[in-house]
């Protein structure tokens, strides 16, 4: 479903040439629970980026669906992304102002559904993950945990094919995180293709593959029973950086 | 659905935008309350001052078309050219009987009214008062549309030759002889004693000049009263304001030629003087509102300078937008949206606060001529759309352009 071929992303920064991702060939099926770890400025969140339509990689090739993504114009990407893709942050990046019936229906928004659908469909949305009684209540008198649901049904209510999580645990107490992964988890059961950035090794131990990335490359590919030994791996990154990537 | 599939978008709902965009400017009450008012005062004063120009200009058409308008003025001496007459070569003509009688005879002319103008103390019933004298013939009343309100006024007469009649304007009537009737009384005009034969309608004021407070005596008795061996004014009535041009050049002939070739007097109509006074008028409403417009702009720079901040402090926002989908064109809607409904809100706000104000200002000084055209109100409102558009185009053009990874990136 995504090949990504040779891709590079490189800054320059006067002279110097700062290559953020260097020679990533990879291939993710659909339905694949994917986690990528790395210590900070590894690239782990620029990949991210890129398979989701936010950035564009330097040079080499991107398909989706068999079709080129790379050097489509900014219209275009913006309409994969509203179709094909949901993001779920790390900051929950819900906007402070709507409630969070509203914000869940801001995609929608944006396609042009007529309101009396938008209405239904965040609602049948956020009812399912056990919000309906926080449907008018504004981020700011919403839990980490709530907010991040908020999140996470507002990326899934144009049903799209994959999600794309940024460290989507990062803010949460270890319930409130396990609840978020369940869901997350459960979207991928019901076919979703999940992409994970992660630090926390509880999360990374649930994917079915894990890429782990150093200086812009791929380094290693865990996948099977090799999962369970992720934990060093981590306590390695762990003295070489800090969680906020 | 395949990417390289046309995806389906239907536009964002303008009634949707409104409410996303109407929901930034509520979530910053303070802010834009006051970057709202600062269009809101721009178009107040630029509605207000040119309601009170055009209430000028209209006051003032008004006050010179209260005589009709088919009515030409001649009198003495050339104002339009440089150089004083008589000075330099020829002996300067002096408007007289002769000429108006002459006027009488042009085609289209209908009446002529021969006038001397004086200032004197006129004195009755023991009291005194200095007003202006008019000496005139009969055709007066109907060539300036005055009423005689009681008794008659200066008889028909041999414009030549004076009797002791004085008719009184209501001014200088009430100031005299007070409700007491005057009719057959005397009056002293400097000195010289005139029987009152007659009392005018009140006609009111002309640019805050009390036209009732003055006498009417023949023109043969002010002459003589005055010593005076030419007119002030002839005043001419024709039956269409369409032939005005025409007239006034066969006047302006006619006297040439009895004025041995000089034309040493100077004919005013009464278009010319609407006109020119109506140029003026408009420069007027033009400055005033010339300056109201500065008000605005810097009520614009207030907004543009309210958005290009609104746009740095929700760059988030932004990025998060453009990551569920939203395209740059979309984003720049939005911020242009929201800043179009900050000035057209501010400016309907100002528009209604000038129309207030107007209607106090009206009630307030009764003097104090006041008109607001529907037309500026539109064109208020219109102005503070493109205000809008104008100062909030640049900060949604930065915000549209904002790259959405960053844009994330900043908390």
């Amino acid at each position: 479903m995504i090949r990504l071929e040779n891709i590079w992303k490189t800054y320059e920064m006067g002279d110097q040439k700062l290559h953020a991702l260097r020679e990533i060939n990879e291939e993710i099926r659909t339905g694949e629970h994917i986690a990528l770890i790395g210590p900070s400025g590894s690239g782990k969140s620029t990949l991210l980026n890129i398979i989701g339509c936010l950035d564009q990689p330097s040079q080499g090739s991107y398909s989706f669906d068999d079709t080129e993504i790379a050097h489509r114009t900014p219209q275009e990407l913006a309409d994969i992304r509203l179709h094909e893709l949901g993001f779920i942050f790390q900051a929950f990046h819900l906007v402070p102002r709507l409630t969070a019936l509203e914000n869940v229906t801001l995609p929608m928004l944006f396609a042009g559904i007529p309101k009396a659908e938008r209405l239904e469909r965040a609602k049948s949305v956020l009812a399912s993950i056990g919000l309906e009684p926080w449907f008018d209540h504004r981020p700011a008198e919403l839990s980490g945990g709530q907010k991040q649901r908020v999140a996470i049904a507002r990326a899934t209510v144009m049903n799209p094919r994959v999600l794309l999580a940024d460290e989507p645990t990062g803010n949460l107490d270890s319930d409130s995180g396990a609840q978020v992964l369940e869901l997350l988890n459960e979207r991928n059961r019901q076919g979703i293709t999940l992409i994970t950035v992660t630090h926390d090794p509880n999360v990374a131990r649930q994917a079915h593959r894990v890429l782990v990335l150093r200086d812009g490359s791929i380094v290693r590919h865990i996948e099977g029973t090799h999962l369970q030994s992720l934990s060093e791996l981590f306590t390695g990154f762990d003295s070489m950086d800090s969680p906020s990537d | 659905m395949s990417p390289d599939e046309p995806t389906t978008r239907n536009a964002l709902e303008f009634t949707d935008a409104l409410s996303l965009s109407g929901s930034a400017i509520r979530a910053y009450p303070l802010r834009s309350l006051l970057s709202g008012l600062g269009i809101g005062i721009g178009v107040m004063a630029v509605v207000l001052l040119t309601s009170i120009g055009e209430g000028t200009r209209r006051y003032v058409v008004e006050q010179f078309t209260q005589f009709g308008t088919n009515i030409i003025a001649i009198n003495p001496g050339k104002v339009e050219t440089g150089g004083m007459p008589g000075v330099f070569g020829g002996t300067t003509q002096k408007l007289s009987i002769a000429d108006a009688e002459a006027i009488a005879r042009l085609p289209d002319v209908q009446k002529v009214v021969p006038m001397s103008v004086g200032q004197a103390r006129v004195e009755g019933n023991n009291r005194g008062r200095s007003v202006y004298v008019y000496g005139s013939t009969s055709d007066l009343p109907e060539v300036f549309k005055f009423g005689v309100g009681q008794g008659q006024f200066v008889p028909k007469s041999d414009p030549r030759r004076g009797t002791q009649v004085a008719v009184l304007g209501p001014t200088l009537k009430r100031e005299l002889f007070e409700e007491a009737n005057a009719l057959g009384q005397f009056v002293r005009i400097s000195g010289v004693r005139f029987r009152i034969i007659g009392i005018m309608e009140p006609k009111g004021q002309m640019l805050g000049f009390d036209i009732d407070d003055a006498i009417y005596i023949p023109l043969a008795s002010s002459m003589q009263l005055f010593n005076q061996d030419e007119l002030n004014e002839i005043d001419v009535t024709f039956a269409h304001e369409d032939m005005t041009e025409a007239l006034a050049e066969s006047i302006r002939r006619l006297l040439t030629e009895r004025h041995n070739n000089k034309e040493d007097f100077t004919i005013t109509t009464q278009t010319a003087m609407i006109e020119t006074s109506g140029k003026v008028m408009n420069i007027v409403t033009l400055s005033v509102g010339a300056i109201a417009g500065i008000s605005l702009f810097v009520g614009a720079v207030g907004i543009f300078t309210m958005m290009w901040i609104s746009v740095g402090e929700r760059t988030s926002e932004i990025g998060l937008l453009r990551a569920v989908g939203a395209t740059e064109n979309q984003v720049l809607y939005l911020f242009l949206l929201e800043a179009v409904l900050l000035t057209t809100g501010g400016g309907a706000a100002g528009a209604l606060t000038a129309l207030g104000l107007g209607a106090l200002l009206r009630a307030a000084v009764p003097g104090l001529p006041v008109y607001t055209d529907p037309i500026y109100i539109f064109a208020a409102l219109g102005m503070s759309t493109l205000t809008g558009i104008v100062s909030g185009l640049a900060p949604a053009r930065r915000a549209a352009s904002l790259p959405p990874v960053e844009s994330l990136r900043s908390e």
